[in-house]
């Protein structure tokens, strides 16, 4: 696994699999401007799927405020455009906040989401 | 610390008596979103206080504000405040959807959260020219043991 954007404290760390199409969100993302983190989040979005024509999202997000909730959405959005596009939606067991939040973007969206327990 | 720098880890540390996991979460999302907001939308500073009062665990923040910010945040609490929790999803996941930003999302997030009316006390100085808003989030987490 090879890290493409470093954790920071209120941004998660973004990181590509060995196999190059997946992509894993893992920490908290709450920025007061959550538009600086996606910007570049959605640009490796674009380039990981251009180069494979697959990508796997894999969120495992601890935290995300109001606004990075709206920015989760239009990223999710945008993959509706790609095909062989995967999300997975990690959660503790006991989080039902954050389970709720991946069922709610599921609905939201269309896309099809794989639910982990972690 | 700066509350700005490690906002989770210092509200983790000062809600260490909470054992209810998803409750502690909430309470720590709901303080991310108060402060943002304040952060965000108002150029004065902001005072947060947590406090566990018999059953409930209350957040508290207090901040100076202009009267227009004051009259659009009463008028967004009291808004969210008449609406069921259906409506209030709703309303979120629509704002959500369409970007829509300054619409009282945060505050949404919090009456969502919290299961409770969010409650807005707003005074005046002895002056009369300085305003202050105090939003109060309250949290039940403990049973009633009586």
């Amino acid at each position: 696994m090879k890290t493409l954007i470093e954790k920071e404290n209120k941004t998660p760390e973004v990181k590509i699999g060995d196999d190059n199409h997946q992509l894993i969100v893992e920490g908290v993302i709450i920025p007061e401007n959550p538009d600086i983190f996606f910007d570049k989040l959605n640009n490796i979005v674009e380039e990981t799927y251009t180069k494979n024509n697959k990508l796997i999202l894999d969120f495992k997000l601890e935290y995300f405020n109001t606004g990075a909730a709206r920015f989760l959405y239009k990223t999710m959005l945008k993959l509706k455009n790609y095909e062989s596009i995967e999300i997975v939606w990690r959660y503790e067991e006991d989080d039902e906040d954050i389970l709720e939040s991946g069922q709610e973007y599921e609905a939201l969206t269309g896309l099809k989401f794989t639910y982990e327990i972690i | 610390m700066n509350i700005r720098d490690d906002i989770i880890s210092l509200l983790d540390k000062t809600l260490v008596s909470i054992e209810n996991k998803t409750i502690k979460k909430r309470i720590i999302s709901c303080c991310i979103e108060l402060v943002q907001n304040n952060l965000k939308h108002n150029k004065y500073p902001a005072e947060l206080r947590i406090q566990k009062a018999n059953n409930f665990f209350i957040i508290q923040i207090t901040e100076q504000m202009s009267a227009k910010d004051i009259e659009n945040t009463s008028i967004k609490i009291s808004t969210i405040n008449n609406l069921t929790d259906v409506e209030l999803k709703e309303k979120y996941q629509k704002n959500i959807a369409n970007n829509s930003v300054n619409t009282g999302n945060g505050l949404i997030f919090c009456k969502l959260k919290s299961n409770n009316p969010i409650e807005h006390i707003i005074s005046k100085s002895n002056s009369g020219n300085i305003i202050i808003s105090k939003i109060f989030v309250k949290f039940r987490v403990y049973e009633n043991l009586d």
